[in-house]
């Protein structure tokens, strides 16, 4: 598997430049599993949106639907068994739902990218990590073997591998786990998309390692002005990079706010618990806060608020209504900009 | 692996000699298991039929510790760095190479038969893994119950299932779920039935290989909580393997970093996080991401440069050099020893613990 | 374990509640193993069913030829010789002007007897020799891998030949029974049993619950019988089934090769041996065992998917 698609024959001009609006923007998307115990409601009524040089983190546990959004965005969902039941997903403007698949691919080859969480299974084994690179360039812009290896060993040196020139011709088994992200990243950037899609980008890599590939995520960011989505369960990670957050669970999201403010002051619930269970490096404190029971069974999503069942603050009317993603107001009723959460009592967890 | 009793007499009476030592109780704070020197070495081989040893990865390259009774001992590191291989050492799922593991003054590298399994009743395991630590074509209870089948003595055959419904209690399952299949459970209750697994001989030691690591941060706490509570009832000493540094602060007494099969610096948690003096130690803990963007501001990055050397063929000398900003001369040519650094010796200072480095100095690196 | 009570009301407060149904316990309230779980998975599959009526309905024909003729097979009548089918004799007659439909059905017997023992035995010994080697490694294995390969060295239907060449009857003519035939497949054919079975336990062996096992203490042959050979069985299984089929289409080659069982037995092979003989005199003492061979093996073969499709979806 690669991260971009080979069959566009020439990038497309960036005509979409004079779009007003996010980058990217979703819109109340629905995706369902439809599986022999039942169908599991992976997707229900997602919205985000990023602009150019922005990141947005993801954020959610196992099962909370975050990678299979991304799936939806990339077009590269599974159907069957998955299907995007509702919602748009607007690149620009474009719904790239309503797109042919040869338009769908243009823009997926040449907008976007994706970096996967396992590098050695998202690039060949027996091509060399030269001809993997400069393939995008060979294919897509028609360049020579040579003109395309010297692009390779650029995009390499950007990446910041060292001793690129001499490493071209070398196979991916013979690069460590963080050199191979690199390589990974090296290759999303290959055609300079504007908006990339990091799935769990460092999780397989050692603590040492991660900083280093987030610090180049970050830095290649800024230089493109690209709009990024980090997907992850890491509360960690994200704190450096992200700009704004979308928390996830059961499908939704739970709690949108910028990066600082959802540190400082969660207006969720389940946002709270999860900052306060994870152990904190400068304070050791007694007892971890655990949240208590199982993340929710997607088949079965309880009725109304589906955090409900392990929700400290949940009365009658969380098992009843479905709360919706309310904007979050000061005490005052000043606004908060950006902030937004799907609980029916965020006052008395955001100032309470 | 196979345990056949032998039938040599002298044999017998040492054995018996072992059995009685490690069947002996030992006083809270006294060293229980004390780790000389330790090394497992992987041999390259080429050939199929005959093979020929080309070389070896220094998977433990000499490691040496103490874990007193009652505390939880933190061994962390990234991967490659051989801490998993040390766990599977101490539990006798490896040969080591070379050097000793004394436990109750046996070292247990050397036993088998029954002194072997004597130890084994006492020090237990938790994988990682839940999803392949459990054996899918076994119920709960038979999974919980195995112990019982390998130790008869522990538990009367009547009182079995009693015992195993015991457990899951303990662990905070539904004791009726002794019937079910592992695969019917999520990632954090099956780590739950591996610990009951590791409990029911009533063990000294439980040694810990990344137990949360692949579990959702909200069932983490759960886990890491239960291990709190087991650890006070049953009177357990831990070792607490991982790579989340933030875990092992939390549950650790004392810290062992681990690089490249050797033990950089080791002390007490205080004196590990916020005192540490081996620059991969400061590297380490300013890498971590803290979920906090204020204090993050406040803190100082050492960005290593480069990826762990191979252990097939580590760097000469002081094996971090590679990637160490403090590198000299002396580095590639003399292997730093795990002892309190000569510059702090007899100062009554959180900064006088066991570091591994030549240039070894104090560098606080979380804004505390 | 003494307060234990307490703890667990302790941790009950602050974990898993242990009513709350996890995202797998929820799917089913009963208990089910892996085993229960890939039976019910079988049975909605139609290759399955088709698969496991033909069998069925091959393996009664095998056990109770008399319940659906009445014709003795050895029976024959010259002046019917090369008879095309009719209401008497649904598949007709042969040149020998024996009724084709009774000797169809009294030779399932022993081509279903061939293909069952043979895959039996080499079952047990590929299955032995791969547990052996995949389980103990080291010199072990490398002899036993050794042997395997030699084995497998062996051109099949060679060396079938020469081994069979050396069975003779009474009267000293080239005559092999039913069991040389079993043995003499089982010879050249265990290898791939061992194969499969050995890459299985190595697999296996590497599981956590193997190693949780050797730590409580387990002896070797609680490992083995208890953790390593269920876990590692069910794809020497599948194979097996699959292989079943292909074993009975081997005995036929032989026995039309003129090597395997001979006349006056009766089996697929050996009439399909008689009938090409005078295959310009007429088809249908050729197709109609063929036909039944054909079904035979397919069915063997679509039970071996549908099998490994319920162990091991991800094999698809």
């Amino acid at each position: 598997m690669t991260t971009i698609d080979k069959t566009a024959a020439v990038p497309a001009p960036r005509d979409g430049e004079t779009h007003e609006g996010p980058l990217l923007d979703v819109r109340d998307l629905h995706v369902e599993f439809r599986t022999r115990e039942g169908v599991a409601k992976a997707v229900n009524g997602v919205s985000y949106s990023v602009n150019a040089g922005e990141t947005l983190a993801v954020l959610g546990e196992s099962g909370s639907g975050k990678s299979v959004t991304a799936q939806a965005i990339m077009g590269i969902l599974d159907t069957p068994p998955g299907f995007v039941t509702k919602g748009e997903i607007l690149f620009r403007g474009q719904d790239m739902l309503k797109m042919s698949e040869d338009e769908h691919r243009k823009v997926r080859g040449n907008k976007i990218a994706m970096i996967f969480q396992d590098a050695l299974s998202s690039l060949n084994p027996v091509l060399s990590v030269g001809y993997q690179l400069g393939e995008m360039f060979r294919v897509h812009q028609g360049l020579s073997k040579k003109e395309a290896k010297a692009k390779a060993i650029d995009l390499m040196d950007r990446v910041k591998i060292p001793a690129a020139a001499a490493r071209v011709n070398d196979y991916p088994h013979q690069f460590s786990g963080g050199m191979r992200q690199r390589i990974m990243i090296a290759m999303a950037l290959s055609l300079e998309p504007d908006l990339i899609i990091a799935d769990e980008p460092t999780t397989a890599l050692d603590v040492t390692v991660q900083a280093q590939v987030m610090d180049l995520l970050a830095e290649l960011q800024a230089e493109y002005n690209m709009g990024l989505i980090l997907i992850t369960h890491d509360l960690g990670v994200v704190a450096d990079v992200a700009d704004k957050i979308a928390v996830m669970y059961a499908g939704r999201i739970v709690e949108q706010a910028p990066v600082h403010e959802l540190y400082k002051r969660p207006a969720h619930p389940y946002t709270k618990g999860l900052l306060d269970s994870i152990p904190r490096l400068d304070q050791k404190g007694q007892e971890l806060y655990a949240i208590k029971g199982l993340p929710p069974n997607l088949l079965k999503i309880p009725s109304g608020c589906a955090f409900n069942p392990r929700c400290p603050r949940a009365e009658d009317i969380c098992r009843t209504d479905v709360p919706p993603l309310a904007p979050v107001t000061e005490q005052d009723g000043a606004d908060l900009p950006g902030r937004g959460s799907a609980c029916h009592f965020w006052k008395e967890t955001i100032h309470g | 692996m196979a345990e056949l009793s032998k039938n040599d007499k002298a044999e017998d009476v040492s054995e018996a000699e072992a059995v009685a030592a490690i069947e002996a109780p030992v006083e809270r704070g006294e060293p229980i298991l004390q780790v000389r020197n330790l090394q497992k070495h992987f041999p390259l081989t080429q050939g199929i039929l005959f093979k020929k040893q080309v070389g070896a990865v220094k998977a433990v390259d000499g490691v040496s510790f103490d874990l007193f009774q009652g505390e939880t001992l933190g061994i962390v590191g990234e991967s490659g760095c051989g801490k998993s291989t040390v766990a599977k050492l101490l539990m006798s799922l490896e040969k080591a190479t070379a050097g000793e593991v004394f436990y109750k003054g046996q070292d247990i590298t050397k036993l088998s038969g029954r002194a072997l399994k004597a130890v084994r009743r006492n020090i237990q395991m938790v994988f990682q893994d839940p999803y392949t630590s459990l054996n899918p074509r076994m119920t709960v209870g038979d999974i919980i119950g195995e112990p019982f089948d390998i130790h008869p003595e522990v538990a009367p055959k009547g009182d079995r299932r009693r015992k195993v419904q015991e457990l899951l209690d303990v662990v905070g399952l539904n004791p009726e779920y002794i019937n079910r299949y592992p695969h019917q459970f999520s990632g954090g209750q099956r780590q739950r039935i591996g610990i009951a697994r590791g409990l029911a001989l009533n063990p000294e030691i439980i040694i810990c290989d990344e137990p949360v690591s692949a579990l959702d941060v909200s069932v983490q706490a759960q886990v890491i909580n239960l291990m709190e509570k087991l650890q006070d009832e049953f009177n357990l000493s831990y070792i607490f393997i991982a790579h989340d540094l933030s875990i092992v602060r939390h549950i650790s007494d004392r810290v062992g970093v681990m690089y490249l099969g050797k033990m950089a610096e080791i002390g007490t948690d205080e004196q590990i996080y916020d005192h540490p003096t081996h620059p991969y130690t400061q590297a380490l803990l300013s890498a971590v991401p803290v979920p906090d963007p204020e204090a993050r501001a406040h803190r100082e990055r050492i960005i290593l440069t480069g990826d762990v050397p191979s252990p097939a063929n580590p760097p000469s000398g002081c094996r971090f050099r590679t990637r160490c900003w403090k590198a000299q001369d002396k580095c590639a040519t003399e292997v730093p020893v795990l002892a309190i650094p000569e510059r702090f010796q007899g100062q009554d200072t959180p900064a006088a613990h066991e570091s591994a480095c030549h240039f070894a100095e104090e560098r606080t690196v979380l804004s505390v | 374990m003494s307060d234990t009570t307490q703890i667990a009301e302790a941790n009950a407060k602050i974990m898993d509640g242990p009513n709350v149904p996890g995202p797998e316990t929820a799917r089913s309230e009963k208990t089910r193993s892996l085993a229960q779980d890939a039976f019910r998975d079988l049975v909605r599959r139609p290759m399955f069913l088709v698969s496991a009526v033909l069998i069925l309905g091959i393996l009664t024909i095998a056990a109770f030829p008399s319940l659906f003729t009445s014709v003795d097979p050895l029976a024959c009548d010259l002046k019917h010789s090369m008879e095309g089918p009719s209401g008497s004799a649904w598949f007709g007659y042969n040149f020998q002007g024996c009724d084709v439909y009774s000797q169809t059905i009294y030779g399932t017997r022993n081509s279903v007897i061939v293909g069952v023992l043979t895959t039996a035995f080499s079952l047990v010994i590929g299955g032995l020799i791969g547990v052996l080697g995949g389980f103990f490694g080291k010199w072990t294995d490398a002899l036993l891998s050794f042997v395997t390969n030699v084995f497998f060295g062996l051109p099949l239907l060679l060396a079938a030949i020469v081994i069979l060449n050396n069975f003779r009857d009474e009267k000293g003519m080239r005559n092999a029974g039913v069991m040389a035939v079993v043995l003499t497949l089982t010879v050249v054919g265990w290898m791939s049993m061992a194969r499969v079975m050995r890459g299985a336990v190595m697999q296996v062996k590497q599981a956590d619950y193997v190693a949780a096992a050797r730590s409580l203490g387990a002896s070797t042959s609680r490992m083995m019988f208890r953790h390593v050979l269920p876990n590692s069985v069910t794809p020497l299984i599948v194979v097996a089934t699959i292989s079943l089929g292909a074993v009975i289409g081997a005995e036929a080659t032989l026995s039309f090769l003129g090597i395997g069982i001979r006349p006056p037995a009766i089996s697929w092979g050996v009439m399909i041996s008689e009938a090409q003989q005078r295959i310009s005199s007429g088809l249908h003492p050729l197709l109609f065992p063929s036909g039944m061979l054909t079904i035979t093996v397919l069915a063997f073969i679509m039970l071996g998917d549908a099998v490994r499709d319920a162990f091991d979806p991800k094999l698809r």
